[in-house]
């Protein structure tokens, strides 16, 4: 029942900065200098038109009333109408963040197990050369710009190499679940590259930490071997704070996706989240914004619970 | 008032914790700061001179010179789709990039401490209304946050540069803050407080010299994240706009060749980028291994 109550206490913690999220978002169509409706229709229609146009958006109303429509539209009504394409937000945006989350997974793997891996060899090594190389590998590797990191991927592994196709999610003739995962590999290891690298230091300190700790040191003075006590007395007292790190980092590698999507021409939020800013469709970012945020949230919230249940010492 | 009673040096560590890394020795130290103060006054006076240094106009788009390579005969660096010299426009990018990286690092490390300041020197009611507002602004994704002033605002330089300190700013607050509280329970500032110090001179005289160094180390470790990003987000189209030359916009435009082989287009301004940022990393972990020399991060 405490597990419970204290889950449910997380959930309601995630309504007021929903609440925050969902008025800032909903400013952001009525800050925009210019109008988007004038820009959008004037040419072709008469004053009047544009009026009824107008009204149509509800955009006549008082601005809580807009809000409060703005909400329910995203409940019933798909988000809204995007101003460039006419259609529902959510059917636009929808299939394509389906696209993004698949990516983003791919790219929570990589991160979770090139990070552990990394952070491993490093901490067991501390101060010889593998942790000397893999630190530097981190140091550079973090400087690095994602999106021109996606392309020196593509140069070497697709180009020059010839091992992975360019770019998109799927070849010509379709290919089936191997046939994506050939097309992830590139994406996904950019998206996460910097999350990664941030987890592959984490993992390492943790690990240097806690080797000095008396209860490895007596483990390791009565003959445990080396093998087991990183993986299972280490490994465990690290875990929460492992898991806790890659749920944080789902906002920087959310960050990669989008980035990483113009890269390989990925289909998915990314671009259509940067036509609309260039063409001024506010309903369409904020559907975008609100369906990213409320991911975020979530993960964080899932991260939060498991973070719990993984330590016993939060259960009552 | 005489009586500040800061101590000049920090409290001895604790009996019983693992023992500090050896001390990286000085000269070592010294030679990586001085290694990266000069790369960053290169790339600064580079950017300075650009109008001077630069062999080309970094606009001028000469059609019979597309695609030289590197060490093609006057053009160094050799030439893009366009026929535009890419050392020129090299030496004109940094102008931007830094302007942009230095600006935004600044910006948001004075908002970002002054809001931990004031948070963790006036009681718990402040505090918790700065730490939870830094929490909500954790909530949103950098990129989600760019794009919304891009929205607002149109894309442009001015987007840029406020995404990223939007972005930076709960970081800069919860690492000061941390350090503020800590100072706030030493004696000396006990001392300060039971002495009839007030508030400002609480501030000024005991708390700030103490996390000064700190701010400064994470100030500097700042920058060179916001070069990447700031090149970046100008790769995706909605920072610095053409025909500006700008690092991220030249990758951009270099990755619209890549597929015909023409690699250096895009190579070279993520290879400056990557050495900026890194001179500056340097530089942050040398000024943090000068400003704590007791090395409290153990196994760095």
């Amino acid at each position: 029942m405490g597990t419970f109550k204290h889950i449910l206490w997380r959930v309601l913690n995630i309504v007021p900065v929903l609440l925050v999220v969902s008025v800032l978002t909903f400013l952001v169509g009525r800050l925009t200098p210019g109008d988007p409706i004038e820009a959008q229709f004037a040419r072709d229609h008469t004053p009047e038109q544009v009026e009824v146009i107008r009204a149509s958006y509800g955009l006549t109303l008082p601005l809580w009333q807009q809000y409060a429509k703005w909400v329910k539209d995203l409940f019933t009504a798909g988000g809204g109408l995007s101003i460039a394409q006419g259609q529902p937000v959510f059917d636009i945006l929808l299939p394509n963040f389906a696209n993004t989350l698949i990516l983003t997974a791919a790219g929570v793997v990589i991160c979770a197990v090139l990070g552990v891996v990394i952070g491993v060899i490093a901490g067991i090594n501390h101060r010889r050369f593998p942790d000397r190389f893999a630190m530097l590998f981190v140091q550079t590797g973090s400087n690095l710009s994602v999106y021109w990191f996606g392309l020196v991927l593509i140069w070497i592994f697709s180009l020059w190499l010839g091992w992975l196709p360019v770019a998109g999610m799927e070849s010509r003739n379709g290919g089936g679940f191997g046939d994506l995962l050939a097309h992830l590999v590139l994406p996904g290891l950019s998206a996460a590259l910097i999350s990664t690298l941030v987890l592959a230091r984490f993992v390492r300190l943790g690990i240097v930490q806690e080797s000095h700790s008396d209860y490895v040191r007596t483990f390791a003075s009565q003959g445990v071997p080396r093998r087991r006590l990183v993986g299972k007395h280490i490994g465990r007292n690290i875990l929460p704070a492992v898991v806790n790190i890659i749920g944080l980092e789902i906002g920087t590698l959310i960050t990669g996706v989008i980035f990483v999507e113009s890269v390989f021409n990925w289909p998915g939020i990314g671009t259509q989240l940067v036509n609309a800013v260039n063409g001024k469709d506010y309903p369409l970012i904020q559907g975008g914004v609100i369906l990213v945020a409320l991911c975020y949230l979530v993960v964080n919230l899932l991260t939060d619970v498991t973070v719990d249940a993984l330590n016993p010492r939060l259960r009552r | 008032m005489v009586l500040t009673a800061s101590p000049k040096t920090r409290a001895p560590r604790p009996p019983g914790r693992p023992a500090p890394r050896r001390r990286r020795s000085r000269l070592r130290v010294n030679a990586q700061v001085t290694i990266a103060l000069l790369l960053i006054a290169g790339f600064v006076l580079m950017s300075l001179l650009a109008p001077v240094l630069a062999p080309y106009d970094p606009d001028l788009a000469d059609g019979g010179v597309k695609y030289l390579g590197v060490g093609a005969p006057g053009h160094l660096l050799g030439t893009d789709e366009l026929g535009r010299d890419i050392l020129s426009r090299l030496i004109w990018g940094g102008r931007t990039s830094l302007v942009v990286a230095l600006v935004a690092s600044l910006a948001s490390t004075v908002v970002g401490s002054v809001l931990a300041l004031v948070a963790g020197l006036s009681g718990d009611r402040a505090a918790g209304l700065v730490m939870r507002t830094v929490d909500i602004m954790f909530a949103f994704p950098v990129i989600i946050v760019a794009l919304v002033f891009a929205v607002i605002l149109g894309p442009g330089t001015p987007v840029v540069v406020l995404s990223i300190v939007f972005s930076a700013v709960p970081y800069v607050t919860r690492v000061v803050f941390a350090e503020v509280k800590l100072q706030r329970g030493r004696e000396y500032v006990e001392a300060a407080v039971s002495l009839g110090a007030g508030f400002f001179s609480i501030l000024f005289r005991e708390v700030l010299p103490n996390v000064l160094g700190q701010i400064v180390v994470y100030g500097t470790g700042l920058v060179g994240g916001m070069i990447v990003f700031s090149s970046s987000l100008s790769a995706l189209g909605i920072g610095v706009q053409p025909p500006t030359a700008d690092w991220g916009r030249m990758i951009s435009e270099g990755a619209k060749v890549i597929i015909t082989g023409n690699v250096y287009p895009a190579l070279l301004p993520g290879l400056v980028v990557l050495v900026v940022a890194l001179a500056f990393n340097w530089l942050g972990d040398g000024l943090r291994d000068v400003f704590d020399p007791h090395g409290r991060r153990a196994g760095r």
